[in-house]
């Protein structure tokens, strides 16, 4: 096991390292030199590797604790590193070599190893500061991310994610200040994460940490930048900031949740406190997941612009995300271990199916902005019939592998509120409208549109169309041997 | 009674060869997708490939059938798990019930697939027709031979997609291939549709029905731990799960949710309206997917798991007083779509309109025939294992006449549209003198749904009233006897129509008989539907069989052939009465009196007001459009608003705020010491006012 750790930490070390060196071999070789194309490929098939060495690791030895405990992986994070890598890897394929052109390619290639590095540590941390430090790197990268390439409307998106992302941090150091007060007084490591109680501290507390995640992730009231910025960005930046970086943020809200409702009391003996705060923010969770679905999947019915459609229906994929972690807060202190692994292989599969079907569609967005334009561009080739597959797999069609998140969601929250299984159900169903008229349009073959999408984004969906039936093949099994 | 002999939790069978039922035509439908990759676009290997994908698999199914017959039950799984966190492999489950399905399905599809090849010949996106063509059949046979729930799902949502293509076929979206009148509104909603537009409907109002499915499926597992069918029903025969909805009072209410899918699936109210406009789609695609199978999957569905919650009433008076409820919504809903739709049929001039209002109607019999059945149970008059059996065997018999009737129908209308160069029955006419034995085809399945003796679709017909008179569930039994004498007349009046009278508006065409590739199918299944009516006694035991051998139901086999006896009661009277005086009526309107009704709309506002409601499907499509499609739209609409407002704020309120402010600022510093006295003293004033508030 050791060695397979060592392993795994040599891979994202590397990672890093690419990360480190690319600028150095653009300042030598020029910035248009197709090394540093490929070093960002390598790292995302590095950090692929590293994803599923762990993921065996973990079914068989259970979680990974590094960095003296601050930061533990388990098969949940592992598999959000291997998703990582993935969306990572197509991300880079829908980009292909035009990145090389833009004047800012060295940062575009060599960002993205650094952010999978953070993508490794944030999604396993459980301590308050180091979360803190991991979230300002990989913030900052996002913020870059987003200016590039340097074109005005790409400027003006950037400054205004960093307008709100600066309120967002600030919001997350008076997190880490106040969970600090609430950790000391259950006489806990200072910084670790402390279990809610119901009373008004504790909600502050939950406040705080979900205006400072939840906007990262696009969490309804605090999801207002997405449309504006995924709207005003390149797609190909975009779908690394949506696709890849998002996943991180998903993982750590999602183990702070687990943290908050007592998924670390010692002995797993709850108190009437945790029991309490557990249920005060499983309901917190349940309400915002309605309203988050709800305002994405309506606000996405009718718009014909592309990047608008995908950003609220990011937003609305988010909210499901939401309702697995409510029935995870409600389900880690009462005993349903069952219950609480479908939440959290909810999370993962979902955020995975998410990120891997977002990745090469936000970069189809970088030459075709609406649904008319898109509209017999695609029929024609297999990339048409691959970019529906991907469509239904956020509808939630079997085999795909958003069926099974849908599915695993479904179980987890039935246990927990029906209202909130009617809630999803409606959105479902509402959702199907924007979904099926896109994927009708992506697999007609009649349209007066005269552009052309890139070959690389063709090859990224069709790979993604793949990669998403075969991981709706493999996965169920895969969490039968984790679970 | 129920016994107990039947129930199946461990395989008894390896997975090889049942899964070829669905496994070669899926591999046929590979084979297909990768010639065409491959350039090969010969349209005779595309359609015969199909043709032989499908019919072996058809012949394992009819090999099945035989086993299951001669041994019983039949459940194959694979030595492996596909997902052994939730128990999910891959299996086959051929009870009686599975097997004749999968018979139906095959050997229909097979007729079907051969009747296209000369359908499609002269028509393009064959290789896309086919593929399609052929996965939809794998996908349906994978439903109803599934052995759990995600399987089946699997095969739902494959044959939804099918169905999406299908009915979209021809997407370049040209008059010919609409569906309603052109320009025609009805409160201002077009009532006329393309295909791709029709595409899109079915797979959102069949989504609605399948989210509602998988989240009962995700509340079974929770409460059973299994996805397995046969478990499932092993559990509810002990009561567990279904006491324990029971107890709270939603045991209907997740029933419902359940059975959404199903009711979406067969179009039943408030679901149909997909259905009707699916018409878009070629004409064996509508004989094939919304005739003879698809749309059966919901009566298939209930067919599958009403024996299953039956077993929860044998074990629970708890259970069987909520499932009681459940039943009577779900016949509610089915009476009230068959009737519903037969009066739309009525007025309807569009030759494949007219069937699928009929098939929806029909359908509707066919829930009503499972769940007032189960309904019964409400009246405390009968044994579990007897309900059981008149449910399956009235839903499955009018399943079996009416996907071989509705086949032979909506085959024989391809032609006759081909025949005419339009799907409006005003073109038609006269045709019994130039098309001998597509006309005698027409009368015999036109006979059939008409339900008069001795075709098969008079005895299953009347075993869906006889559910709905057992159960007492007069309103519903109304529904269905006036429903008999409507269908007759619509029936008769499209028959008379096409084949005896002359067109209403002028043709230059001359019709001549079908090539044999089209004749033969549909005179076939034309002929199969009087040749099961006459031989209905002699049938019968055979379908007795197969059902005694289905899950869950288990009754004695004479317990389930008593069911199938149909005597003369008083219903069964009025319903002949009703249905001939409906014939009469129609045949003295066009043949004797020959009554313009077109003079009669002009002339008469009531007549109009009448026939636009019925011609207009009740105006429940454009209530729909108004009410759910265009409120969404407009709150999708008002929080679009809201983010340009935002974005506004971002781009312009903010920075002109901020300009108007720096401006301001700006202007106050003047140079003027007077200003800066004043605003010193101002402010100085302020704070001290705070300060004193503040401090109190």
């Amino acid at each position: 096991m050791i060695h397979e750790v060592e392993l795994a930490l040599t891979l994202i070390y590397t990672v890093l390292g690419i990360g480190l060196i690319i600028p150095v071999i653009a300042v030598v070789g020029g910035r248009k030199s197709k090394l540093i194309q490929w070093l960002a490929v390598l790292s995302a098939l590095l950090t692929i590797a590293t994803g599923a060495i762990m993921l065996d690791v973990t079914i068989r030895n259970g979680p990974i604790a590094l960095y003296n405990n601050t930061v533990v992986h388990d098969a949940f994070t592992s598999f959000i590193v291997l998703g990582a890598g993935i969306t990572a890897t197509l991300a880079l394929t829908a980009a292909g070599k035009e990145p090389l052109i833009w004047e800012s390619s060295p940062s575009y290639y060599g960002l993205l190893p650094i952010a999978l590095f953070g993508i490794f540590v944030i999604s396993g941390v459980r301590d308050a500061l180091l979360l803190l430090a991991t979230w300002l790197l990989v913030s900052v990268l996002a913020y870059v991310y987003i200016a590039l390439p340097v074109e005005r409307e790409s400027r003006a998106a950037a400054v205004r994610y960093i307008m709100l992302g600066a309120v967002a941090t600030l919001f997350l150091a008076i997190w880490v200040a106040a969970n600090t007060v609430l950790s000391t007084s259950q006489n806990l490591y200072p910084y670790q994460i402390a279990p809610l109680s119901s009373d008004k501290f504790s909600g502050f507390v939950l406040i705080t940490l979900l205006a400072a995640l939840g906007f990262k992730v696009g969490v309804a009231p605090f999801h207002w930048w997405i449309p504006s910025v995924y709207g005003r960005a390149d797609g190909r930046v975009v779908s690394i900031v949506a696709a890849v970086i998002k996943l991180g943020f998903i993982a750590v809200l999602t183990r702070l949740v687990y943290y908050m409702a007592g998924g670390e009391a010692l002995g797993n003996v709850y108190s009437l406190g945790i029991l309490a705060g557990s249920k005060a923010l499983a309901y917190t969770l349940a309400i915002l997941a309605v309203v988050t679905m709800t305002y994405g999947n309506i606000a996405a019915l009718t718009t014909d612009d592309l990047r608008a459609l995908l950003s609220y229906s990011s937003i609305a994929q988010i909210g499901y995300i939401l309702a697995a972690m409510a029935a995870l807060a409600y389900f880690t202190p009462r005993g349903n271990p069952a219950l609480v692994n479908y939440a959290f292989a909810a999370v993962a599969v979902q955020a995975v199916a998410y990120g891997i079907a977002k990745a090469p569609l936000f970069s189809l967005t970088s030459n075709v902005r609406t649904l008319r334009e898109l509209r017999g561009l695609l029929g024609r080739s297999r990339a048409g019939a691959a970019g529906a597959i991907l469509l239904f797999s956020l509808l939630g069609m079997p085999p795909m592998l958003g069926f099974w998140g849908k599915l695993y969601m479904f179980i987890a929250v039935a246990g927990f509120s029906i209202l909130l299984v009617i809630a999803a159900f409606i959105n479902s169903a509402i959702s199907s409208a924007y979904y099926v008229r896109f994927a009708r349009d992506m697999v007609s073959e009649s349209g007066t549109s005269e552009k052309g999408v890139a070959k690389s984004v063709e090859a990224a969906l069709i790979a993604g169309a793949i990669i998403i039936i075969a991981l709706g093949l493999v996965a169920p099994a895969i969490f039968s041997l984790i679970y | 009674m129920i016994v107990e002999t039947g129930s199946l939790v461990a395989p008894n069978s390896g997975l090889m060869p049942w899964a070829l039922i669905w496994g070669i035509p899926y591999l046929g439908a590979a084979i297909l997708a990768i010639l065409y990759y491959l350039g090969v676009e010969n349209k005779a290997v595309h359609g015969w490939g199909s043709v032989v994908s499908i019919g072996l698999g058809a012949l394992v199914a009819v090999d099945a059938l035989f086993k299951v017959l001669r041994e019983g039950p039949i459940y194959a799984a694979s030595t492996t798990t596909w997902v052994p966190w939730i128990n999910v492999g891959v299996g086959v489950y051929l009870d009686g019930l599975g097997a004749v399905m999968a018979v139906i399905v095959g050997v229909l599809s097979f007729l079907i697939a051969v009747y296209s090849v000369e359908y499609m010949r002269h028509s393009w996106g064959i290789p896309r027709y086919f593929f399609f063509f052929t996965f939809f059949v794998a996908s349906m046979l994978l439903l109803v031979t599934a052995d759990n729930l995600i399987l089946m799902f699997i095969g739902w949502e494959g044959t939804g997609l099918a169905s999406y293509a299908l009915i979209g076929h021809w997407y370049t979206d040209e008059e010919e291939y609409w569906v309603g009148v052109p320009g025609r509104k009805a409160l201002g909603i077009p009532m006329y549709f393309t295909p791709s537009h029709s595409g899109v409907r079915a797979m959102l109002f069949t989504r609605i029905g399948d989210i509602g499915m998988m989240i009962g499926m995700a509340t079974l597992f929770l409460l059973t731990g299994t996805f397995s069918i046969p478990e499932i029903a092993v559990q509810a025969s002990h009561g567990g799960w279904m006491v324990t909805l029971a107890s709270k009072g939603v045991l209907a209410a997740v029933l419902l949710v359940f059975t959404l899918g199903a009711l979406a699936k067969s179009a039943q109210f408030p679901f149909q309206e997909w259905l009707v406009t699916a018409m878009t789609g070629p004409t064996p695609v509508s004989a094939l997917i919304h005739a003879a199978t698809m749309v059966k999957a919901g009566v298939y569905f209930m067919l599958r798991m009403a024996p299953v919650f039956l077993l929860g009433a044998a074990a629970s008076g708890l259970v069987a007083g909520e499932l009681a409820k459940y039943f009577v919504i779900v016949a509610g809903l089915g009476a009230i779509t068959a009737f519903m739709l037969a009066t739309m049929a009525l007025v309807s001039n569009e030759l494949k309109l007219i069937l699928a209002y009929s098939t929806a109607s029909q359908l509707g019999y066919m829930f009503v025939g499972v769940a007032a059945a189960g309904a019964i149970l409400a009246t405390g008059h009968a044994e579990v294992g007897e309900i059981a059996s008149l449910g399956v065997a009235a839903g499955l018999s009018h399943l079996l006449s009416h996907a071989i009737f509705k086949a032979a129908l909506f085959l024989i209308a391809g032609w006759l549209i081909h025949a005419a160069h339009s799907r409006f029955i005003d073109y038609m006419g006269n045709y019994a003198k130039y098309m001998k034995l597509t006309a005698l085809s027409l009368w015999l399945a036109g006979l059939s749904l008409m339900a008069i003796p001795p075709m098969s679709g008079f005895f299953s017909k009347e075993l869906t009233l006889k559910s709905a008179e057992e159960a007492h569930l007069n309103w519903v039994l109304g529904l269905g006897v006036l429903t008999a004498g409507l269908t007759a007349a619509y029936t008769l009046r499209m028959i008379l129509r096409v084949l005896h009278l002359p067109p209403k508006k002028e043709v230059h065409e001359h019709p001549h008989e079908a090539p044999p590739l089209m004749l033969i199918p549909y005179f076939l299944l034309a002929l199969t539907a009087l040749v099961i009516g006459i031989a209905w006694f002699q049938f019968y035991p055979s379908l007795a069989k197969a059902i005694s051998e289905t899950l869950g139901v288990e009754a004695a086999i004479d317990t389930v052939k008593a069911v199938f006896g149909i005597s003369l009661s008083a219903v069964t009277a009025t319903t002949l009465g009703w249905v001939f005086t409906n014939i009469a009526v129609v045949a003295v309107l066009y043949l004797l009196v020959k009554t313009d009704f077109d003079r009669i709309l002009q002339t008469s506002k009531t007549a109009r007001v009448i026939h636009d409601f019925l011609f207009d499907r009740w105006y429940i499509n454009s209530i729909i459009y108004i009410l759910i499609v265009g409120g969404f739209a407009g709150f999708s609409m008002f929080l679009a608003g809201v983010d340009h407002v935002i974005d506004l704020a971002y781009h312009a309120a903010i920075p002109a705020l901020f300009a108007l402010g720096a401006a301001g600022l700006r202007a106050l510093h003047r140079g003027r010491s007077d200003y800066y006295l004043m605003l010193y003293v101002y402010f100085a004033s302020v704070l001290l006012l705070f300060l004193y508030i503040a401090w109190g």
